[in-house]
């Protein structure tokens, strides 16, 4: 009787390019001789989107496949780790005794990362604060050591977009080292802690001498402040950032240095909890033009011309924030006066 | 007229005439016999060197014995011919390496491989000793497509596997029967069915 077994290694390869990758992988727990065949193979597992989640206690992840998806939870727990998985819709739990969760999740996640060759459109990580049985746990220890384990600067993943929810640098940086630069376009940092009257600073400088850094073209820093250096900003195309104080000098820099020479930047937008005399503006820029949105803020506007014919300039100034933005000359305002 | 015969200069292609249909005869190793046409042979690239090594002439496929494929048995060869015949003087698909996933299955072909999975495993097989890239690529999408939605368990059972006790025994049963002091062997394959094993769930 013939069976899969007996075809040939051309064949099988034949085979394996048709099957997705969550069905080579139960294909690799039928038996032994067909999983050591497997592995010589390393079959490209097409990964759309991965997202990560690292708790004290628990890790999460969520692969997502051409067609199909998949997700685990590692828990720590007193006798081992314990995980929940799901087979054919249905959840499963099982427990491994006397191993580390952290061990098992970035072993388990390797598995299928080392492999990985083609495009990652989406990569999210979350580092996130919990407890369990009331007992608050160290996300740093945690995060530490899963780091070691997964040692993600073995890794050349291309991704196109990354988003990271971290509570420090480090986080980003540990990361960010296992992404192709070649390939990275979006960069979002989300705080940890979110939203917060008084938001908290996000130490940048050692993520901006990354390659990864300086060859994305979009970032978003989201409920952090950064100590901003312009820069370190001139390369990207659209730039959301937030500020303790907005200084004047820095405005007539972005202005001068960044948008009207600059061909990459599209739009830069400052938030703010303090900026510096706006009549300071005034005096460098001229009389702006004041409008109102729809929820009676205030805003001055000023337009001015660019480097290429076609397009303008223009600085939106609110009372918390500031908007640099390149436009086409068809856009411009009847009533703006172009300087 | 015949080709020799011809002017030298002007000569005018579509005025050649058009070779005899040229037939081979071939045998499995059950000794059934098959008579194939040259365009259907050229669906298999072992088969079209072959008969192009050989050089036979409409006479020397009668009076010389059939070529004899020694690997293959009449069940599974009267198959590949089937598809052949039925697929002669198509184009065969190059393989740039950008293979696309998505292989349609064409009516004839599901129809010929309405057949039981172990003889399906032979007809893949032979496809790729014979290298008959188009028939691989539909042999290898049904297969393919029996393993959707489907458990390690019922996977086993589909594609005729051992399960992982199986394997092991019959392993070691084969090992003890050649040479009882393969321990060696032995303990390499532990370690790497320790390194293989239970990483996925």
């Amino acid at each position: 009787m013939s069976s899969l077994l007996d075809l040939p290694n051309t064949a099988l390869a034949e085979l394996l390019k048709k099957l997705d990758f969550v069905s080579i992988q139960r294909l690799r727990k039928t038996c032994y001789d067909l999983r050591n065949r497997i592995y010589d193979f390393k079959p490209d597992p097409s990964l759309t989107k991965l997202s990560i989640r690292i708790e004290p206690f628990v890790i999460y992840n969520h692969f997502w496949y051409e067609d199909d998806d998949c997700c685990n939870e590692y828990y720590n727990d007193e006798k081992g780790c314990a995980v929940l998985y799901y087979e054919m819709y249905k959840r499963k739990k099982k427990m491994l005794e006397n191993v580390d969760f952290i061990e098992v999740a970035c072993n388990n996640m390797k598995t299928i990362l080392v492999y990985q060759k083609s495009l990652l459109e989406n990569f999210t990580i979350e580092f996130h604060n919990g407890s369990r049985d009331g007992k608050e746990g160290n996300l740093e220890n945690t995060a530490t050591n899963f780091f070691n384990c997964l040692a993600l600067h073995n890794f050349k993943l291309k991704v196109k977009t990354f988003q990271a929810t971290v509570t420090n640098q480090n986080q980003i940086l540990n990361v960010i080292c296992g992404l192709d630069p070649e390939f990275l376009v979006n960069l979002t940092i989300k705080n940890t802690n979110g939203n917060s009257e008084n938001l908290e600073e996000l130490e940048i400088g050692e993520l901006v001498k990354t390659e990864q850094w300086k060859r994305a073209e979009v970032v978003n820093i989201l409920n952090f402040v950064v100590d901003f250096e312009l820069e370190d900003f001139v390369h990207f195309q659209v730039v959301y950032i937030a500020v303790k104080t907005l200084a004047m000098e820095d405005i007539i820099s972005v202005k001068e240095e960044k948008l009207l020479t600059s061909s990459s930047l599209q739009l830069f937008k400052i938030r703010f909890e303090q900026c510096q005399n706006e009549i300071d503006l005034i005096e460098s820029f001229g009389q702006p033009l004041i409008t109102s949105d729809q929820v009676g803020q205030k805003r001055s506007h000023w337009y001015f011309k660019a480097s290429s014919a076609e397009t303008f300039v223009s600085i939106v100034l609110y009372s918390y924030q500031i908007i640099f933005q390149r436009n086409h000359i068809s856009n411009l305002p009847s009533n703006a006066l172009l300087l | 007229m015949s080709v020799e015969n011809a002017p030298v200069v002007d000569v005018d292609e579509a005025a050649i005439p058009v070779e005899k249909k040229m037939y081979y005869r071939f045998e499995s190793n059950d000794k059934k016999e098959f008579r194939v046409s040259e365009l259907a042979i050229q669906q298999s690239e072992t088969l079209n060197r072959l008969v192009e090594a050989m050089g036979y002439t409409s006479e020397d496929v009668e009076n010389k014995p059939a070529i004899a494929i020694e690997n293959i048995d009449g069940k599974t060869l009267k198959l590949v011919f089937q598809w052949c015949e039925h697929h002669k003087g198509e184009a065969i698909p190059v393989d740039d390496g950008s293979v696309p996933k998505i292989v349609e299955i064409p009516e004839f072909d599901a129809k010929l491989m309405d057949i039981d999975n172990g003889l399906l495993f032979k007809l893949i097989w032979a496809a790729d000793y014979l290298n008959i890239v188009q028939l691989l690529n539909v042999s290898c999408k049904k297969v393919a497509n029996m393993a959707q939605g489907k458990t390690p368990a019922q996977l086993r059972r589909v594609y005729l596997l051992p399960s992982d006790e199986e394997d092991e025994a019959a392993k070691r049963a084969a090992q003890e029967a050649q040479d009882p002091r393969a321990r060696e062997v032995e303990e390499e394959f532990e370690e790497r069915k320790r390194q293989g094993g239970n990483s996925f769930f």
